[in-house]
């Protein structure tokens, strides 16, 4: 088995737990519990990348685009393999989306 | 090493027209490097190649630590989730009182995460609850 990812700083007991449950969450595709649960997480830690990570995946599932912020996160983040899958799947989204809007007009 | 496919397709000529041998194989574990080259392209791909989703990418960058193999899914999560509690309620607290809503919020996703381990521990210990509220109705 892969040995865990060697963390610079060791993670806080607390937001290893809240990273696993918020995962568990958008694993089981329960994405508005998660998107609740990484809004008051994101209020105790700000700056971390693992739920800012979690919080652009949910945002794109559930809103269909991404905002400023998280899109610059998603750039220059270190998850540069997730980001570029999430990345394309927001610009789908949104090309999908103007397709539908076109076509109304 | 011989893999079961060859044991059992051996064939000789007057199986024609019958089915070869057909005993019982007990399985055999064989790892990647043991296949011969056109077992292996006949393999199917592990697990792990099969499907390449969003969250298979997130859980191969976040690490097992994070994700599977974090303590949330492990037996003794509970204390760890109340602590998680008391660190949100404590923040919340701290805030404005107008603000405090999507933190309390968090705090019941953790709530209702705990009440399905808890529910869990109890179906675990099998306690025969009917039998005995039976037994009382009975007497």
């Amino acid at each position: 088995m892969k040995r865990p990812r060697k963390q610079s700083v060791p993670l806080d007991e607390d937001l290893l737990l809240a990273i696993g449950l918020i995962w568990g969450l958008v694993q089981q595709a329960q994405l508005e519990p998660a998107r609740q649960l990484l809004r008051a997480c994101l209020s105790v830690w700000p700056d971390d990348e693992h739920l800012w990570l979690m919080a652009s995946l949910v945002q794109i599932e559930l809103e269909g685009e991404l905002d400023l912020p998280h899109h610059q996160f998603l750039r220059q983040c270190r998850y540069q393999a997730v980001a570029a899958v999430l990345l394309r799947r927001a610009a789908a989204f949104h090309t999908f989306i103007k397709e539908e809007h076109d076509h109304v007009e | 090493m011989n893999s079961i496919a060859l044991q059992r397709g051996r064939l000789t000529p007057t199986d024609v027209g019958e089915f070869g041998d057909v005993s019982p194989v007990t399985p055999v574990s064989v790892t990647t490097r043991q296949l011969m080259p056109g077992e292996l392209q006949a393999s199917l791909p592990a697990i792990h190649e099969q499907v390449h989703t969003v969250s298979t990418c997130l859980r191969q960058a976040l690490g097992p630590y994070l994700t599977n193999a974090n303590p949330a899914w492990t037996s003794g999560a509970v204390p760890r989730m109340r602590a998680l509690q008391r660190r949100l309620l404590s923040c919340a607290l701290s805030q404005p009182e107008d603000e405090r809503m999507p933190v309390l919020e968090g705090i019941n996703i953790v709530e209702s995460a705990i009440g399905f381990r808890l529910r869990l521990a109890q179906m675990d210990m099998q306690v025969p609850v009917c039998d005995t509220v039976d037994e009382e109705y009975k007497s």
